[in-house]
């Protein structure tokens, strides 16, 4: 039976706060203390876990990967997998909904990786590859691309430049053009990779025509926690080694233990109120033996 | 060994504990009190294996 002292108010509305927001439920009851401790608990594991993975550790699905070409080039990718942590980090409420809403875009967009529809103006980082009778000369270049569709309604050949410099520190300067191919809009890395050609560049040494392949920027509405393959996640294994892993059980649990509080909000305390004498035992009711 | 990443053990130890326990009671100081039980031992159990686990390791 439960203690009269508590007052939970309308369990159903506090159940559905309390898994929105960790701790919302309880205040809603009136029970700040465990507001308090729900809401600063399972939120601190949540956004630390979210700090350590880069903000990658939520995503709703794996899409399976096409050996022939990257998934963010693929316009008919197979349909994403369930990712299993999700099921727990799900638990944790409005912070981990956004993976539902990010998984609906990533089916409902229509994938056109040949044409450019607005300009490009973003860091990069990539190969460069430069042809010349036959020889190719190739070289890393991070530095800043900028690129616009020749005609602004969208198209598949762009102009632009990308400035930046080599592994050696070379700075170099190329024009671009020719037909683009560019990552999917809706993806689960902050890396969107690119293709160009190049038709120009500034030092006379090297070979004026070429090709890059890289990474620009994504936008943050478009990669946080959307879908991602398994190629991303071994790129954030490749950067962040066990953290990652540390990322997402941090993640997990804390949507595991608002489980906890959901319960709680919904049915009360498990043992009672805590200030209840402990029932005697049957040793303590067998007479004693004289 | 990298010991960084075991000091994510102990906020997260902490955190569960507070949330166990505050899913048990309702009055605070029970659920204070008996969330640093469970924590002490958690972080003993957890030392005693660990040192355990490097013992025979090494």
């Amino acid at each position: 039976m439960r203690d009269p002292r508590l007052q939970l108010k309308n369990p159903f509305v506090a159940a559905i706060l309390a898994y929105l927001i960790p701790g919302a439920g309880h205040w809603y009851q009136g029970r700040r203390f465990k507001a308090t401790i729900y809401s600063a608990c399972i939120l601190s594991l949540f956004i630390w876990g979210m700090v350590l993975g880069s903000f990658q550790p939520v995503y709703s699905a794996l899409v399976p990967r096409n050996q022939s070409q990257s998934t963010q080039f693929d316009k008919t990718p197979a349909p994403p997998k369930l990712s299993f942590g999700y099921l727990a980090q799900v638990l944790v409420g409005a912070a981990a909904l956004p993976a539902v809403i990010q998984e609906v875009r990533f089916g409902a967009e229509e994938v056109d990786t040949e044409k450019l529809y607005a300009d490009i103006n973003s860091d990069f980082t990539g190969i460069v590859r430069l042809h010349n009778a036959g020889s190719e000369t190739a070289m890393v270049v991070r530095g800043r691309i900028e690129l616009s569709p020749e005609n602004p309604a969208g198209s598949r050949d762009v102009t632009g430049t990308l400035t930046g410099k080599t592994d050696d520190g070379t700075v170099v300067e190329f024009t671009l053009g020719g037909p683009i191919r560019i990552g999917r809009e809706v993806f689960g890395s902050p890396r969107r990779e690119i293709e160009c050609g190049i038709v120009g560049n500034q030092a006379d040494s090297l070979p004026s025509e070429g090709k890059l392949t890289g990474t620009v920027e994504r936008s943050f509405q478009d990669w946080f926690q959307a879908p991602c393959d398994s190629h991303e996640l071994d790129r954030l294994h490749g950067s962040l080694s066990r953290q990652f892993d540390v990322a997402s059980v941090f993640t997990w649990i804390a949507g595991l233990l608002n489980l906890l509080a959901i319960w709680d909000a919904a049915d009360g305390p498990a043992y009672g109120y805590g200030d209840e004498k402990p029932e005697p035992s049957d040793d303590d009711e067998s007479p004693k033996k004289s | 060994m990298d010991l960084s990443i075991l000091t994510n053990a102990v906020p997260l130890t902490a955190a569960i504990c507070l949330v166990y326990s505050a899913s048990r009671f309702e009055l605070p100081s029970r659920i204070l009190k008996s969330a640093a039980i469970m924590f002490a031992k958690t972080v003993a159990f957890l030392g005693l294996l660990y040192s355990f686990l490097l013992y025979v390791s090494r």
